[in-house]
Order: C-alpha cells, then structure tokens, then sequence
C-alpha cells in the first residue's frame, strides 16, 4: 500500500487531511501498537525465554529438521506463551490495533469523503505510463475468500481505501512498525530501499514486480534505477488505480496490469529483474511455485530477482515464530504459516534458478531476502 | 445487588470497551493540547498560563466538587449498584452536588 506519497495537489486545496478526532484516534492506535510490540512483547519473551520450557523448545526448534516438526515446535511454544497475561494482552492489543485501524480509518475518511473522492479520482487519461484493467478477470479462490489483514471487504472492500491507507494507516500506525512481521522501530520505507539494494546489477532495462499493489515498490525502484522501464501486475483494481495515480503526481511512468501474477501475460525472456515485496506469504504454496515459474519464464537470461517477505521459522526464535504463527489465524493471513515454512531456495532452485542466497536484514529476520539469478 | 452478569467470558469485552474509552480519552486530551496552542497562537493566553493557573478560592471550592463528584461516581459504582432506592440515589446525587 502507498503510505507516505499523498502528494497533495493544489487542485484539492485546502490540503487533504484527516479531521482532529481521525486523526488522534489513529494516532493513539498507533502509540498503543508501538508500547505493546516495545515494551509488552519484549517482557513476554523475556519470560519464555528465562523458562525451563523456553529452554526445551530452543533445543527442539534448532533441531527440527522437517516442517512437520518444526510445525509441532511452534504450536508448542504457542501453548507455553499463551499462559503468560503479558503476552495475551499484546496479542489482544495486535488484533484490537488491526482491526480498529480500518474502523476508524474509513470513519475518517468517510468524515470528509468528497475531498478524498476528489484527490483519488483518476484523470480521463492516463498521461504517464500505462494502466491496464481487466473487469472480466476472475480472481482466485484463494485470493477471494479472506478478508485480507482484516481489511473490510478485503482490497477493494471500500473506495476510498486508498486514502484510508496514505493519510491514515501509513503514516499513523504502520509507520512505528511492531505489527506482523515488521519489528517496532522499523523504518518501513527504509526496508524497501534496503530490499531493493539486493539487485546485484548496477543497472536494469526492464524490472518488473508481480503483485505490486499501489505501487510503492516500483516508485522505490525509480529512485534507484531511475533509467528502468516499471512494470507490475496486481489483482486488485483499487490498488492499481491508486498506485498510477500516485506515479502520475510523482511524475514516474510505470506500467501497471491488472493479472494473476501465476499468468502475467508478459512475453519470455522480456523482463531484467524481478523483485517481490511482502507478496508470498500471500500466496498458497503450489502458486508460489507457479509463480517462480512464470517469472523463470519472463526472466532475460542472466536476469535477477529479489524477493522479501517475513522469515522462515527456521531462522528465528521459537518465540519469534509463535508471534509470526499468530498471524495466520488472527490477522487473516491464511498462508503466513506456510509460507514460514517453506523453503524458498529450493524451491527457486526446482525452478530453474541458480546463485540462490537467502538472508535477513533487519531483527527477528525481516525483511528476509531470497536472491538468486536465471542462469545466463 | 442482582445475579452477576459478567463472568469471566466478559473479560474481553471489557478490554475492548477499555480500549475504547482510552481512545475517547486521548481525542478530548489532544484537542485541549490544540485549543491551549491555538488560545496563546491568538493571544488569549500566555505560554504556561494553564501550567502556572493557581485557581482562587472559589474555582478551588469547584474543582473540589467536580473532582469529588468524579471519583464518586467511578469508584462509587460498585457501592451506587448495591443499593438503589430512590433515597440512595437522592442522597448520591445531593452529595455529589450538580455540577
């Protein structure tokens, strides 16, 4: 999602913005996320850690070997940790945080809906790039049936969600991290620049990102390879309509499809790099693979690709994959777990890639990066 | 006092109507923050004039009673439950005064 890039432009004068109560709820949100993932979680892990049985399941997850094990391991710690009210309380405040964000974020923006309606609608013609939308594509199930991250009629569920997310969500609550994966204190943005310096070329003709969402990968690509041709794909209209827009004002052309990224359209061979951002944990194990395979496939030879998402659970503490576990459940993300264990670099090398390294950035793994190159 | 309602099922509702009440909370206390902020902007007020007010006799003698009056009525509530003829609530009201 777009968070910082409101780019307000003087036709919307006064500036667009949330009202006082919109806004302090928001914020307030946000400052309750930040004190329970900085305060509360570090005490509950504390505990665990210090415990006989955090000590036991510190053994048994460095050792487990398969998924079924590690799986076993983590719904373990889970039991452990739900005895303890301090962790109980930070868990009740993520889902509190998650779920509020949205119901005061759309009374927010509905509060001043004509000048939010006003700053998102879409010119009569695109003048930079371009913006393909598809009303026929059928969706898959999977991506249909979840209300994604407890948002409201999922991506598209409301209009105006694009400034529910750049005046609201962005900037308020998302921006001090201590949700999902992201750690407390992280600078989201950064993450993506940092993600992006992994492209081991110092120039691409053609990068590409399947399920770019509102764009704000490709708009961090710009800044990096400013001479690249940008070009993404999403299922979601709302998405792809606000990242276009968003581009248009920034003055960045890119190129945005409305596709099932598995079937994305774009020929072989045609593509210099791909980078994916927090998009497989999204995605059911067999359309990951699917997807390694059609990005095989637009891949130039030599080509690179990057992806980020949340760690595996092999790479971090066994408390760590209990709070990452608790997403599948409790915020709509039905394939977080499965995606925490796989195992991205074989699976990349089944596909056909070569020079397959995987690593963390930041704390607690994340982001955690998979790279690796089509061979030449 | 009646039956119970709320067990411990309740709990979480609790929590969330807490949450709720903490975010009303803060709404009010950042809007004061803005109307103090706009008041010395415009020069109705003095930076640190709300901090250093030593409130006279007569606004002390308010205040009391709206403190009083507050603090009655939330830690009060348990007590206001058990007994609730119209004499007790009369008595409640007149000790906590009208405004």
């Amino acid at each position: 999602m777009t968070f910082f890039t409101a780019c307000v432009p003087q036709s919307v004068r006064p500036p667009a913005g949330l009202g006082q109560r919109g806004r302090a709820g928001l914020e307030l949100l946000g400052a309750t996320q930040k004190y329970a993932a900085s305060h509360l979680r570090p005490a509950a892990r504390a505990a665990f850690e210090a415990s006989q049985a955090g000590a036991d399941l510190a053994r048994a997850h460095a050792q487990a070997a398969a998924p079924a094990e590690m799986r076993r391991v983590v719904a373990e710690t889970t039991s452990v940790v739900e005895r303890d009210p301090v962790w109980r309380m930070e868990r009740f405040l993520q889902r509190y945080v998650g779920e509020e964000s949205f119901a005061q974020g759309i009374q927010a923006v509905e509060e001043r809906r004509a000048m939010f309606a006003a700053f998102l609608a879409p010119p009569a013609q695109p003048t930079l790039g371009t913006l393909e939308l598809d009303p026929g594509l059928v969706p898959p199930k999977y991506y249909s049936a979840t209300e994604w991250h407890l948002e409201p009629g999922s991506w598209d569920g409301y209009d105006l969600y694009g400034a529910v997310f750049a005046f609201g969500l962005g900037p308020l609550v998302f921006k001090h991290g201590g949700y999902a994966a992201v750690g407390a204190g992280d600078d989201i943005l950064q993450q993506r620049v940092d993600t992006i310096r992994q492209l081991p070329k110092a120039t691409y003709g053609r990068i590409y990102e399947p399920g770019c969402g509102s764009a704000t990968t490709l708009l961090t690509l710009h800044k990096a390879f400013p001479q690249a041709e940008l070009i993404g794909c999403d299922l979601s209209p709302l998405l792809l309509r606000m990242g276009h827009k968003v581009a248009e004002r920034q003055g960045i052309p890119i190129h945005l499809k409305q596709r099932d990224a598995v079937r994305c359209g774009e020929p072989d061979e045609s593509v210099d790099a791909v980078v994916t951002y927090a998009l497989h944990h999204e995605l059911p194990p067999n359309e990951n693979m699917a997807l390694f395979q059609e990005m095989f496939r637009i891949l130039k030879r030599g080509g690179d690709i990057v992806m980020s998402d949340p760690p595996p659970f092999r790479a971090v503490s066994p408390f760590h994959a209990a709070i990452l576990d608790w997403d599948t459940k409790n915020r709509n993300e039905p394939f977080f777990s499965s995606a925490c264990l796989s195992n991205w670099d074989d699976r990349l090398r089944e596909a056909g890639f070569v020079d397959v390294q995987s690593y963390a950035l930041g704390q607690d793994g994340y982001p955690w990066i998979t790279r690796a190159s089509k061979p030449a | 006092m009646a039956e119970p309602y709320l067990g411990p099922e309740s709990v979480e509702d609790l929590g969330r109507m807490l949450m709720a009440l903490l975010t009303e909370h803060w709404i009010l206390r950042d809007r004061f923050a803005l109307l103090e902020a706009l008041m010395i902007e415009r020069g109705a007020l003095a930076e640190g004039e709300l901090e250093d007010y030593v409130p006279g006799p007569a606004m002390a003698e308010r205040i009391q009673a709206l403190r009083a009056r507050t603090v009655s009525a939330v830690i009060g509530a348990p007590l206001a439950a058990r007994d609730r003829s119209v004499e007790a609530i009369i008595a409640r009201a007149a000790q906590r005064g009208t405004k």
